[in-house]
């Protein structure tokens, strides 16, 4: 390589994405978090603690699995509303088989039921047309549907041993574990893998990648039945913490999902992207309302910062896509 | 009358329109050709206020246009029917008819009103459709009549059209026409086309623009097809071509597709390629060569015929997929819009294509892809050359030497390039033909879609004209002249009739 060459600002090839391109747009948000992170650290003593941030770690998890998956949907140009209600479903469906085929039985049927869900929406998107937005919008209701003809409008409870595995301890909880698991298998799957790059391909510029030979149908089906299972492992999650679960426990879920993903600085037009941004957009937004608690803020404000600093992002995002 | 005068237009360092000046007058229908890309229809747009030039200016009676909008054209009496049918598909006739005219609302008071005015129209020209079906129902031809009406509704003063027969039938064709020679007593009329007996026999006046320049302007009676394409073609910029290697005349043949048909647009097209060979395609823009190409590789569904690769089996390719895994690749016309992702890099796009380049199990890592292409980017020249370059950053002729080595690093059988030089500066140019007679001597069968001649005659061993969905003239090479393709491509024997 030409070392010697003066441009200071193209490095070495070092295969690491963030390097790939220096701009303010890739790394704006990370200076953003951190100068958040700072400025509680320096208000709040309490923020410091680790408990403090084992606590946010823990309650990051089942948004953060989330928006790992709305990541790769959005990156594939799609949107995907039922996460919720899959998430609902699946969370039902754990606790109610736990009695019967034991813990880890009920989580591989219900991550199963999650996958089944998305590529169902996958199918429908693919094979019917259909908009994402509407496609998905459709089926969550459905999915809500069933889920309360599952439990028959009642909460679902299960006291089986065992099944509340996910706040065991080892270091951070088991759900903050898995959090970290999802995001590193999904952030290497659209990093590092030929589906990966199909994904951006289908998002960036769908005629192209059809002509370039990549099967969008079974991408399509594909993207969403992972959304649909990351869904279901928050479902999981929540359930697990809580020995119980209702269908009304996921109604803000994919919209949640879908901010943290925007606000970490992935294009909501599809074709960019990256799961660490998702991680980033999760931490950032559990920060926010972990600040309201420790600086005693009035919670009522709270959806109000939320909302503008979503709006911020995406304005920020147009704004720097304009200028380069 | 309408004047345009010292018109210039630039698309970025191409120029489309050099210091043209043209006059439409009432009493005349005054006719424009030209091949494809002379910039005729850049130019009437200019004069409807859709393009705003570089230089010169537009003079409605006497008046010049200042800052052009079609709404001021419009208002100044100066209507367009464009080739792109612009009516709203979910509207009704009348409604599209009637679209931005404030005085005669479509609302339930005045719906007679527009009514009747519609009915009045029908009834001078000539022309019907059905005012309340919805435009999305109605066929091609139909709106293109209805592009017409629009246009008549508001009673220009001077009217523009835009290849106004290209998808009308013989008896609405010939209806329009006379219609033409009608009105243009006291409208100014000009007319955009491809049809050289059609201008021969309705326009007062024929304009011929080459090269973004205009050759002549002369009574038509002083012309004649001959004398049309001959002003046509005459081209003073020869570029050098590499010299052409022959394929071994028992070359093996690497696609043969057989009666091909889409719609209307592909009409029973069979040819073959030989392993080592360029055969060209000529012919005008529609005349569905791309939409042909698009059916071999199974872009587009096509209603009947098959195509076999290198001596396998007869089939039909249903995907760009298949394609590709059968060994036959295109690198499409717009490819900015079908033939790479811009926001990737060079290696990214590299990789969706080629099989082997995604690593084992499809997991890769960054380094490993992009290493893989600094080969091809060395051997294309593609500048800069790293391979974590964003494409959409590259030069036109740079994303164009990504998006044909991207298919030739999938070491294919055929290559399909359609119009590979499009819009992309003369150094490149050179470059890509090059490319493509490296890979047609490395024993690809190429097929060269062009609309530009020199390209087709320097390159091809074999030039094939297209017209209509149909081949109807075949060039050994050596044997294809310039004015034979072009005479063939216009149909020059007035085809119409046949139909």
């Amino acid at each position: 390589m030409t070392a010697t060459q003066a441009a200071p600002a193209v490095v070495e090839t070092t295969g690491s994405v963030a390097k790939r391109r220096l701009s303010p747009r890739d790394y704006g948000i990370i200076a953003f978090l951190v100068l958040i992170a700072a400025g509680l650290s320096i208000s709040s003593s309490s923020f410091r603690t680790m408990s403090n941030v084992g606590n946010m770690l823990n309650q990051m998890s089942w948004e953060g699995i989330a928006a790992c998956g709305a990541t790769l949907t959005i990156v594939a140009g799609g949107f995907d509303l039922s996460q919720g209600s899959v998430y609902a479903f699946c969370a039902i469906i754990s606790v109610l088989l736990a009695g019967s085929l034991g813990t880890v039985g009920a989580f591989a049927i219900a991550l199963i039921i999650g996958f089944g869900l998305g590529a169902i929406n996958g199918g429908v998107i693919a094979f019917g047309r259909v908009n994402s937005f509407i496609a998905t919008l459709a089926t969550s209701y459905i999915f809500l549907g069933l889920a309360t003809v599952v439990t028959g409008g009642n909460v679902a409870s299960t006291s089986a041993a065992g099944f509340m595995v996910m706040n065991d301890t080892y270091g951070i909880t088991v759900a903050a574990w898995v959090f970290v698991g999802v995001a590193i298998v999904t952030g290497a799957l659209l990093a590092f893998t030929r589906f990966g790059r199909g994904l951006y391909a289908i998002g960036g510029n769908p005629e192209a990648a059809r002509l370039s030979g990549i099967p969008i149908w079974l991408y399509r089906i594909v993207v969403f039945g992972i959304s649909g299972t990351c869904a279901a492992t928050a479902g999981i999650i929540e359930a697990s913490q809580a020995g119980s679960a209702d269908p009304s426990i996921g109604s803000t879920l994919a919209l949640t999902a879908i901010a943290a993903t925007v606000v970490g600085g992935t294009s909501i037009m599809g074709g960019e992207g990256a799961v660490w941004r998702a991680v980033v957009g999760t931490v950032i937004i559990e920060l926010i309302d972990n600040g309201f608690v420790l600086l005693n803020l009035n919670p009522v404000y709270e959806d109000v910062v939320f909302g503008a600093l979503v709006l911020l992002a995406v304005g920020l995002d147009q704004l720097l896509r304009r200028r380069s | 009358m309408l004047e345009l005068e010292g018109i210039s237009k630039k698309y970025g360092t191409t120029e489309v329109l050099a210091d043209v000046s043209l006059a439409l007058r009432p009493g005349e229908v005054h006719a424009l050709v030209g091949e494809n890309g002379a910039g005729k229809s850049t130019l009437m747009r200019v004069a409807a206020g859709m393009v705003r030039p570089e230089r010169g200016k537009v003079v409605v009676w006497g008046k010049p246009f200042r800052n052009a909008t079609p709404r001021v054209a419009r208002a100044a009496g100066v209507e367009i029917a464009t080739q792109e049918l612009t009516s709203v598909p979910a509207r009704t006739v009348l409604e599209n008819v009637f679209l931005g005219i404030k005085v005669a609302g479509v609302g339930t008071l005045r719906r007679s009103a527009a009514f009747r005015q519609f009915e009045q129209v029908c009834e001078e020209t000539g022309f019907w459709l059905p005012p309340m079906t919805t435009v999305r129902e109605l066929s091609i031809a139909d709106r293109q009549v209805l592009e017409i009406l629009r246009c008549l509704i508001r009673r220009p003063r001077v009217l523009i059209l835009d290849e106004p027969t290209s998808s009308l039938d013989v008896r609405r064709a010939d209806l329009l026409l006379a219609l033409l020679r009608r009105m243009s007593k006291d409208v100014a009329i000009g007319m955009v086309s491809h049809h050289l007996h059609e201008v021969l026999s309705t326009a007062d006046t024929v304009s011929v623009l080459r090269d973004g320049n205009l050759v002549s302007t002369s009574p038509v009676g002083e012309e004649d097809e001959g004398s049309l394409i001959q002003k046509m073609v005459g081209r003073s910029l020869r570029q050098m071509y590499v010299p052409k290697h022959r394929p071994l005349p028992d070359a093996e043949v690497v696609l043969e597709a057989s009666d091909i048909w889409r719609d209307d647009v592909v009409r029973g097209v069979s040819l073959s390629v030989k392993a080592g060979e360029i055969v060209g395609l000529a012919g005008l823009v529609g005349a569905g060569r791309s939409e042909f190409a698009r059916c071999v590789i199974g872009a587009d569904r096509c209603d009947r015929g098959t195509v076999r690769v290198a001596g396998g089996s007869a089939l039909r390719l249903h995907s760009p997929r298949a394609a590709s895994a059968a060994g036959v690749v295109m690198a499409p016309e717009d490819r900015k819009g079908q033939g790479l992702v811009l926001d990737r890099s060079i290696a990214e796009n590299f990789a969706l294509s080629d099989r082997q380049g995604a690593g084992k199990f499809g997991i890769a890592l960054p380094r490993w892809v992009n290493n893989r292409v600094r080969d091809w980017i060395a051997r294309a020249d593609i500048r800069p050359p790293d391979p974590r370059y964003i494409v959409r950053r590259l030069s036109g002729g740079n994303q164009q030497k990504v998006l044909l080595s991207k298919w030739l690093a999938c070491s294919p059988k055929v290559l399909i390039a359609d119009e590979p030089t499009r819009g992309v500066d003369v150094g490149a140019k050179a470059a890509i033909h090059q490319m493509i007679a490296d890979a047609a001597a490395s024993g690809i069968g190429v097929m060269l879609i062009s609309s530009e001649l020199e390209e087709l005659m320097g390159l091809a061993h074999r030039v094939l004209v297209f017209r209509k969905g149909r081949v109807v003239a075949e060039f050994e090479e050596g044997a294809a002249d310039r004015q034979a393709i072009i005479a063939a491509a216009f149909g020059t024997v007035p085809e119409r009739a046949s139909l």
